[in-house]
């Protein structure tokens, strides 16, 4: 019997025992086999000037980021627009990384345009954008709380110039902000608000937020990849925490850049849960040659509004 | 031996097979094996049949196994008085004598006493015989009282106790989902009385929907499953319920720290009822916990079982209906608040009728349906989700038994409606709707040519009207016995998968069943299982099998699809033409009898998937991959006390690290898009820490006014290893939030029975 009772014993402490290994290496965490891969980062607009391209190393997930020790310097970029047959040269400028066009080149819609990277050390980045076509959003409404009738045309940029944040006066959560359009032929669309009155008070303040969670709440901030089958963009409420101006914009997006926002997995937003855990946390499409990153394209529209607290 | 009746062949093959001869003997005797006290019949008793030799006539000694249904019979025997001595786990055993006139067809039905509790309660597998004399590979049976001897968390658990079995892993500790032999929980099918539950879980998972009370026995093939189902690539969980048969009114019930439940079945006229109730009360320390912190939800589940059972000479006619429901709510102040209901519903007729002493036909009228719906305003923002499934079921099954050949026929129609929409923000809802019908037939023949041999053979075929798509799938099982001790077993069988759950980690409450339509083609499997038991004695057995799994036209859920995609298909939901495998080998080692029971199992597997259009076209290990598992389970009875504990020890979850950070701006945001993104390394090619943990329970019995009951303390993760479920990046930082599964939770409740 005390045999069994010292075995039994000698069971549990072992078993108790294996209850202490709970602690993981960080760097078990990591596996940086993409350390040094070029990234670039440029977004044409259609009707803007071309944009800059911002050329970076893939840094260790396990520091934090820096731009400055990413940036790429001392790279040959070019960006040929097919359609005329225009090839624009880059020059390094400031912040470190960055390239600018050397001459002012408007971005074209429905038009293919091709960078290439070329490092110091011979490395060549290649990828290629085609422009969708203008994007102009006709109409911007607020609908009835159940969203079934129109109660009110907003004014736009178009018609009103910058006095449209005065005439777009609207109460928070009160009726559905809707975007109406003759819808481009792209996949998706994305919207970006910006609450542009730094330091103006929230609209709502929840309960369950601490301080600091209000603290951290951004003024920008943007949707998934949004289809608009049938030309309409509604726009929640739940994107909205400040009061005063805002500006709103609709992105139609290319297919560089649809692709790379619906697979990164920060702001895929689909059906799922997205995030950087589990299946979900996969690599995003980039249609990048040579590298990673994002060489797309959009057209935008936008619109200003001023939203007031509730009464 | 109706329900025995395995092994299938080609419709030609049936035809020849009913000129077989059938050893025409004098007589005969048949009849059912069932418990005395419930009446449910008792599968797979152990049957001997004994007749001492008279001075003018031979002796005889014939010794059989029950069906599944309870059912034996011998033929071919000589007139004159027998012995018949049955035996079953947990039961008394019981000699009758019966007198068989010449030629004559004698009925005899056995009831059996339930023991009384001690020693014998969880000695043997209900399946004993089932299993190891039968030709099926792997397959496990589990009765009632078995699985209330598992330690578990305030309730049995049905589910939860097969994650105990080698090969069979939880998705995570607040998970009934099942991963058993490298395949993901959708490829199980789950049969509550042949009905299929497509969300076999409460509490999202945390407990699994069947009520204790009501289970009668669990059989789980974790491969190679035979004809007479199918629908999933890997494994099936089939729960019967038990048949109600009191002669009185009776009734059990039990109360815990997390839910209570209260089952009563008796008899009305020659007929039967059994009603059961189960439902969670976390209330109270939910409401007190808000106090503080709004955001805790409100939250509540119950589940309710009722049957109906009639008995007409040779007619039976079982009613039952499942309903189960999980409600959440949260309402964390006037601008945000969510609810979510979803659940199941079932029912069920089913006919059945003895056409000869050789014929069982079976036919079924059922409905299952899983709906889950969302309402929610998050921050003055409407959000409505509703998702579902129901299919209809005709089924018909004819089982036929001649000399060596036990036949099963069947056919099943099944209507489907699937359901998914959702609204946002008021715009008008987007989603899909599909009614596609499926139409299967089997065959099914288990043939013994010599005592020693067993070969079970089947063909299902099903036709899905979604893609017009006509499927074959054939199965086969041989099993040899080498001795009386050692048993040699085979099994093959090809396998497609039609219906494909989409389900997040940890939050079972939006599972979304998506069909396979035309867009691609439904997975498909092909297994082969090879294995060998060994039975030193009634107490000890031992046994090895070996498995591969090939795996073809895989999907995987891909969250690259747009939030507003209105009428997707499968290849808008799915990255699709996956293949993969999954092999490994399984030992299990089991003492049965005594005071001390239990075994100890360990899986060795490997598991690999290819996709295209995933991880740059390299193969990888799916999450569900685990090279090593180890289980033990002991048990301990010295009444009235009982304890039992289980330790699980497994490889790490598989993981995607991060291989990189890097900087690309939001198009909408520019360059004041917060923060740096972190890149993805190759899929899953990390693991989390090993997983072990230990649970323990004592139980000991009461009685009280002449009433039997039991109280119980549980502890689960007695030692609180706080085990790794899933790893989280940060965007901001280069830190990782590891994301922990349960601490130690104790329990404690009593159960009781009048």
């Amino acid at each position: 019997m005390q045999r069994r009772r010292i075995q039994a014993g000698l069971a549990t402490a072992f078993v108790l025992s294996l209850g202490c290994a709970t602690k993981h290496d960080p760097n078990d965490f990591f596996a940086p086999g993409d350390v040094g891969t070029l990234v670039v980062n440029a977004l044409l607009q259609v009707g803007r000037s071309l944009p800059p391209v911002i050329v970076s190393r893939a840094v260790s997930p396990g520091v934090e980021y820096s731009p400055l020790a990413a940036a790429e310097l001392q790279a040959t970029v070019r960006v040929r627009e097919l359609l005329r047959d225009i090839t624009v040269t880059y020059v390094e400028t400031t912040p470190p990384g960055t390239y600018v066009a050397s001459a002012p080149v408007q971005v074209l819609p429905s038009t293919t345009y091709e960078l290439e990277v070329v490092t110091a050390a011979g490395e060549t980045l290649r990828s290629q954008t085609t422009t969708p076509s203008r994007l102009l959003v006709d109409r911007w409404v607020l609908l009835d709380a159940q969203g079934q009738t129109v109660q009110r045309e907003l004014e736009t940029f178009a018609t009103a110039g910058d006095s449209v944040y005065q005439a777009n006066r609207l109460v928070y959560a009160d009726g559905l902000l809707e975007a109406r359009f003759r819808r481009p032929d792209v996949e998706a669309f994305q919207l970006g608000l910006f609450s542009i009155d730094p330091g103006s008070d929230f609209v709502i303040r929840p309960e369950f937020f601490s301080d600091e969670d209000l603290a951290n709440l951004d003024r920008q901030t943007s949707s998934p990849p949004i289809e608009g089958r049938d030309g309409t963009l509604r726009i929640p409420w739940f994107a909205f925490f400040f009061q005063g101006r805002h500006q709103l914009n609709v992105l139609a997006l290319d297919h560089n850049a649809f692709d790379f926002l619906r697979s990164v997995p920060q702001d895929n937003g689909g059906i799922a849960f997205g995030g950087t855990s589990g299946s979900a946390f996969d690599r995003p499409i980039f249609h990048v040659e040579g590298g990673i990153g994002l060489f797309g394209s959009a057209s935008i529209d936008s619109v200003g509004i001023f939203v007031l607290p509730r009464p | 031996m109706f329900e025995r009746p395995v092994a299938g062949r080609l419709v030609a093959l049936c035809v020849a097979w009913v000129g077989l001869p059938c050893g025409a003997q004098a007589a005969s005797i048949s009849g059912l094996v069932r418990d005395a006290e419930r009446g449910n019949p008792l599968p797979f008793a152990s049957i001997v049949l004994h007749r001492n030799a008279a001075p003018d006539s031979l002796a005889y000694e014939g010794g059989k196994m029950g069906g599944r249904d309870g059912r034996y019979r011998f033929d071919g025997i000589p007139a004159g008085a027998y012995e018949i001595r049955v035996a079953y786990v947990a039961y008394r055993a019981r000699v009758d004598t019966v007198q068989v006139g010449e030629g004559a067809d004698a009925v005899h039905d056995i009831a059996l006493t339930p023991a009384p509790i001690g020693v014998e309660k969880i000695v043997v597998d209900a399946d004993r015989l089932g299993r190891e004399k039968s030709a099926q590979t792997s397959v496990v049976n589990l009765d009632m009282k078995r699985l209330a001897a598992v330690p578990s968390i305030g309730e049995a658990d049905p589910i939860r106790a097969l994650q105990l079995l080698p090969g069979v892993q939880a998705a995570s500790d607040v998970s009934s989902g099942l991963y058993i032999r490298g395949g993901g929980p959708d490829q199980t099918l789950v049969l509550l009385d042949d009905i299929t539950m497509y969300n076999p879980t409460h509490a999202f998972g945390f407990f699994s929907t069947f009520n204790p009370d009501v289970v009668d026995r669990v059989t789980l093939y974790k491969g190679a499953y035979p004809a007479d189902q199918g629908g999933r690539l890997g494994a099936v969980v089939d729960i019967k319920t038990r048949t109600p048969a009191a002669s009185k009114v009776q009734g059990a019930g039990s109360i815990s720290t997390i839910a209570s439940r209260l089952t009563l079945d008796g008899p009305i006229g020659r007929d039967h009822w059994l009603l059961s109730g189960r439902r969670s009360y976390l209330e109270p320390i939910l409401s007190g916990l808000r106090r503080s912190t709004p955001e805790v939800p409100f939250y509540n589940f119950y589940d309710f079982n009722a049957k109906y059972a009639m008995r007409r000479d040779n007619n039976w006619v079982d009613t039952e209906i499942y309903k189960g429901r999980d409600n959440l709510r949260i309402e964390p102040d006037r601008d945000t608040r969510l609810t979510i209901r979803w659940g199941n519903t079932a029912g069920a007729v089913v006919f059945s009728r003895v056409l000869s002493k050789d014929a069982l036909l079976k036919s079924t009228i059922s409905g299952s349906e899983y709906e889950s719906l969302t309402d929610a305003n998050l921050f003055n923002t409407a959000f409505n989700v509703t998702n579902s499934l129901r299919d209809l079921t005709a089924r018909t099954e004819l089982h036929l038994e001649r000399a060596t050949h036990a036949l099963g026929v069947g056919g099943q129609v099944s209507l489907y409606d699937f359901k998914f929409s959702q609204s946002f923000n008021r715009d008008k809802p987007v989603g899909f709707r599909s009614q596609p019908a499926e139409i299967a037939a089997y065959v099914d023949d288990q043939w013994t040519p010599q005592a020693v041999t067993t070969i079970r053979t089947g063909l299902r075929t099903r036709y899905i009207s979604d893609g017009k798509r006509l499927l074959l799938e054939p199965r086969l099982s041989v099993s040899r016995a080498l001795g009386d001790k050692l048993r040699l077993k085979f099994g093959s069988g090809v396998y497609n998968q039609y219906l494909q759950l989409v389900t997040t980690e940890g939050f079972s409450a939006g599972d979304l069943y998506v069909p396979i339509d035309a867009s691609t083609q439904p997975g498909r499997s092909l297994q082969a299982v090879f294995g060998a038991e060994y039975e030193t004695s009634p107490r000890y057995r031992f046994s090895a099998e070996t498995y591969y799994t090939r795996l073809t036209h895989l999907v995987e859920f891909t969250t690259k699809t747009v939030a507003d995609r209105d009428n997707f298909t499968a290849r808008d939901l799915f990255d699709t033409g996956g293949t993969g495998y999954a092999t490994g080998l399984e030992l299990f080692a089991e003492r049965r009898a005594g005071r001390v029971t239990g075994w100890l199992g360990y899986a060795l597997g490997w598991s690999r998937r290819r996709f295209d259009a995933l991880n740059g076209g390299k193969t990888y290990p799916p999450k569900y991959d685990r090279r090593h598992d180890l289980k033990a389970v002991l048990a301990y009875q010295r009444s009235p006390w009982s304890y039992s504990a289980s330790f699980l020890f497994a490889t790490g979850q598989a993981f995607t690290p991060a291989s990189a950070r890097y900087q690309v701006d939001d198009p909408a945001l520019g360059d004041l898009t917060p923060g740096s993104r972190v890149l993805a390394g190759d899929r899953n090619s990390s693991r989390l820490l090993p997983y072990h943990r230990m649970d323990f329970s004592v139980t000991r019995d009461f009685a009280l006014w002449g009433r039997s009951g039991q109280w119980f303390v549980q502890f689960f993760n007695l030692y609180s290893r706080r085990n790794e479920w899933f790893v989280q990046f940060d965007d901001q930082e280069p830190k990782v939030d590891v994301v922990r599964m349960l601490p130690i939770i104790p329990s404690f409740g009593a159960s009781f029975k009048f």
